[in-house]
């Protein structure tokens, strides 16, 4: 055992294997967490936790979604589609949100994205975003006023409960209604995934995406939050992400954004 | 079961040296054939069909080799049996889909008739490796260069032991003969192999994991929307992400082998440093070119023949080399081109090479990359779209952003810069002058820890999008 202490590098290795041990083990689940899975999330939002282990809860029963053109309207003018939607609109959102913004073409519209974002993360960010430096969303929404803001988050929550994020994703949208009282609100759903990809993962499928997609839906009231879905346009017939629109089964190629503007145009209900 | 992965390093690596340590020399190999076949076992679990494979290859086999017995008589029908059992089942997982599909084209061209292939086959881990591994065992025994293996045991440790069965290096039954029936594991082997070890996890999670990033952004939004800097760029960060990533796990082999007592062979040897493919080839995947040189090349004349009959050597092998790497066009063509360009250099060009160092540095510093995309990228039409990026004299581009270079360039410039490092003598060259004093194990544990933390944080493996 003396000689061992003549190879201090051995020796350090060892002390550092047996103090690393237990964590690597409590994230690889073979010890139980030491906190509730939210306060780790707020210290170290990118670990990938593993799916929660009780199965799903049923989807909530599928109501009609209003349509748009089925809403009696409420005011007396009806929302009206605009012109020209992303002049004074602002874009929140992930990696695919990214995509948008780097590769749509679209330069008049404010971006706050970043790969990795979700609605766990979204006010704790601090992004280059509007002209400003390095704001969070809440500064972003003080200095700035909306017309419209699109939102686009759920991929990286899948691994969450599904309740946990629907109640945090309204959440969002109403500190979102506070802060821009006069701006709608377009929740976009969550883009598909390839095959590939949809059919070998637990957790990031389109089954998952589609639940989700399904509940945050139910959040929109058709006067001022609505739910567009773009993913008919990219889709094939069995409800993926088309395999040649994509080479990583999860964003679409760069030039394909300019589609999805094009769409958004087409399409934006407010 | 990756080597840069947290089950591997906090339990399975922890458990079986456990288990090894305290086992008696006796039992040592068994001990190492068992862990190996857990560690397998692992990695198969979704396909546990190919775990049993795995036992039966090492049964079969062992009964052939000691068939092959110099005292046999039908000794040569054995090597036959043996040889036809290892390859067909690398041929049926990995090659028939491929003849399958050109046979369907073939056949469509002839009758007008379409046949898909409504069958996949998922290849079993390891088996281009461990193939050749066992071909290689056969064949040296039938040479009588070494007797056959009598202890099951043994010849299971040496063909699945668990540092080299998924990814090489290659070993020869031969050069670890010695040290399967009898070797000496001391605290400075310990040590040396940990050290080794720690240098190849550094090599694979914190230099070509980050700069690999590169090249799946480039990949995801697609060759067409970037402009030719960032093409280049992505060309050698592939480059620079495959050599690290593979020199990472041979060097780990080297490591984990060493601490057991074997002393398995290196596979690359500063290869981005030669001035010549042909040099580049001797120093990149030794193992394999050892490989193919030792049982295709010389069986079939190797140097001692004419001119022609060398170059038809030639082309036999790197054929062979490039279908080996993965079934499909890119890869045969890839060996082409690299047969063509070896052969031009044996022709003269290398003596030119040589003798003006800096026209060698400028013509490996292209035709590195430039050959890398070849192997990278499947399918031709992305190929042709690639290499119109890289060299755009008129070809298509969508959706590029101006001057996307710069943040790429701020993304990813640091570790590009730092791969290219890596690449020189200078690194090597420091690390001798420190590997001893404290300094160095300094270094050794920031890598370690550094390497954790990024494990740790998911970011192990690029193509694993735990961030979307």
């Amino acid at each position: 055992m003396r000689k061992l202490f003549r190879y201090p590098f051995l020796c350090f290795m060892a002390l550092t294997i047996v103090a690393v041990m237990p964590s690597a083990w409590r994230q690889l689940g073979l010890l139980p967490p030491r906190q509730p899975r939210r306060a780790i999330l707020a210290e170290i939002p990118e670990i990938r936790f593993p799916a929660a282990p009780e199965p799903l809860p049923e989807p909530p029963p599928m109501e009609e979604e209003p349509s748009l053109e089925e809403l009696p309207p409420e005011d007396s003018l009806p929302p009206q589609p605009p012109e020209d939607p992303f002049t004074g609109a602002l874009f929140i959102g992930d990696s695919r949100t990214e995509g948008i913004r780097l590769y749509s073409g679209i330069t008049e519209a404010d971006f706050f994205s970043s790969t990795g974002m979700s609605v766990y993360t979204v006010f704790e960010e601090r992004l280059d975003a509007g002209g400003l430096k390095k704001c969070t969303l809440n500064e972003l929404l003080t200095e700035k006023q909306y017309q419209r803001i699109f939102l686009m988050l759920g991929i990286n929550e899948l691994g969450y409960k599904i309740e946990e994020t629907v109640q945090t994703y309204s959440e969002t949208v109403a500190t979102l209604q506070e802060l821009q009282p006069e701006a709608y609100i377009i929740i976009q759903a969550n883009l598909h995934l390839a095959k590939k990809r949809s059919d070998s993962d637990k957790t990031f499928n389109n089954n998952n995406l589609n639940q989700l997609n399904q509940a945050i839906s139910q959040l929109a009231d058709g006067k001022t939050i609505f739910f567009i879905d773009v993913n008919p346009i990219f889709d094939d017939e069995n409800g993926y992400l088309t395999e040649a629109y994509t080479w990583d089964s999860v964003h679409i190629l760069g030039k394909y954004y300019s589609q999805w503007a094009d769409w958004l145009r087409e399409n934006t209900p407010v | 079961m990756v080597f840069s992965s947290l089950p591997f390093l906090f339990v399975f690596l922890p458990g079986f040296f456990l288990i090894y340590g305290l086992c008696p020399r006796r039992w040592k190999n068994a001990a190492l054939l068992l862990g190996s076949l857990a560690f397998y076992g692992y990695g198969v679990l979704e396909t546990p069909e190919y775990f049993f494979l795995l036992l039966l290859t090492i049964f079969i086999n062992w009964v052939i080799g000691l068939r092959l017995d110099a005292r046999f008589r039908h000794r040569r029908l054995w090597l036959v049996i043996g040889l036809i059992y290892n390859f067909f089942w690398l041929f049926a997982f990995k090659y028939a889909g491929f003849f399958f599909d050109n046979g369907a084209v073939l056949w469509r061209l002839a009758s007008g008739e379409t046949i898909t292939r409504n069958w996949e086959l998922i290849l079993p881990i390891g088996i281009s490796f461990y193939t050749f591994q066992i071909v290689s065992y056969l064949i040296d025994v039938y040479r009588e260069t070494v007797p056959p293996e009598r202890s099951l045991v043994n010849l299971g440790a040496y063909l699945c032991m668990f540092p080299q069965l998924i990814a090489g290096p290659i070993v020869q039954y031969r050069q670890v003969a010695r040290e399967l029936r009898r070797r000496t594991v001391r605290l400075p082997q310990i040590d040396q192999g940990l050290r080794t070890f720690v240098l190849g996890l550094g090599s694979k999670v914190l230099l070509a994991n980050r700069v690999g990033g590169l090249w799946t952004d480039v990949s995801a939004v697609g060759c067409e929307s970037v402009s030719t800097p960032v093409a280049w760029m992505a060309a050698a960060a592939y480059s620079l992400q495959l050599y690290f990533d593979f020199y990472g796990y041979s060097l780990m082999a080297l490591g984990l082998g060493q601490m057991m007592g074997f002393s398995l062979p290196e596979n690359f040897l500063q290869p981005y440093r030669s001035l010549s493919m042909t040099e580049f080839w001797r120093r990149w995947h030794v193992t394999l070119g050892s490989w193919f040189r030792e049982y295709v090349y010389i069986p079939l004349g190797g140097n001692r023949c004419g001119k022609l009959t060398q170059v038809r050597n030639l082309l036999a092998v790197w054929l062979l080399t490039g279908f080996w790497h993965g079934a499909s066009w890119n890869f045969i063509l890839w060996g082409l081109l690299l047969f063509f360009l070896l052969t031009i250099e044996r022709m003269g060009l290398r003596r030119i090479l040589e003798r003006r160092r800096w026209l060698g540095r400028i013509y490996m510093l292209l035709l590195i990359p430039l050959s890398w995309m070849l192997f990278a990228i499947t399918d031709f039409q992305e190929l042709g779209l690639f290499f119109g990026r890289l060299f755009p004299i008129g070809g298509p581009a969508r959706g590029v952003i101006p001057m996307d270079y710069i943040p790429y360039g701020k993304l990813y410039g640091p570790i590009l810069a730092a791969g290219f490092l890596f690449c020189t003598p200078l690194p090597g060259w420091l690390w001798k002058r420190m590997e001893r004093n404290p300094l160095g194990i300094a270094v050794l544990l920031a890598i370690f820890l550094g390497s954790v933390y990024c494990l740790f944080r998911g970011m192990n493996d690029p193509f694993l999008y735990f961030r979307f």
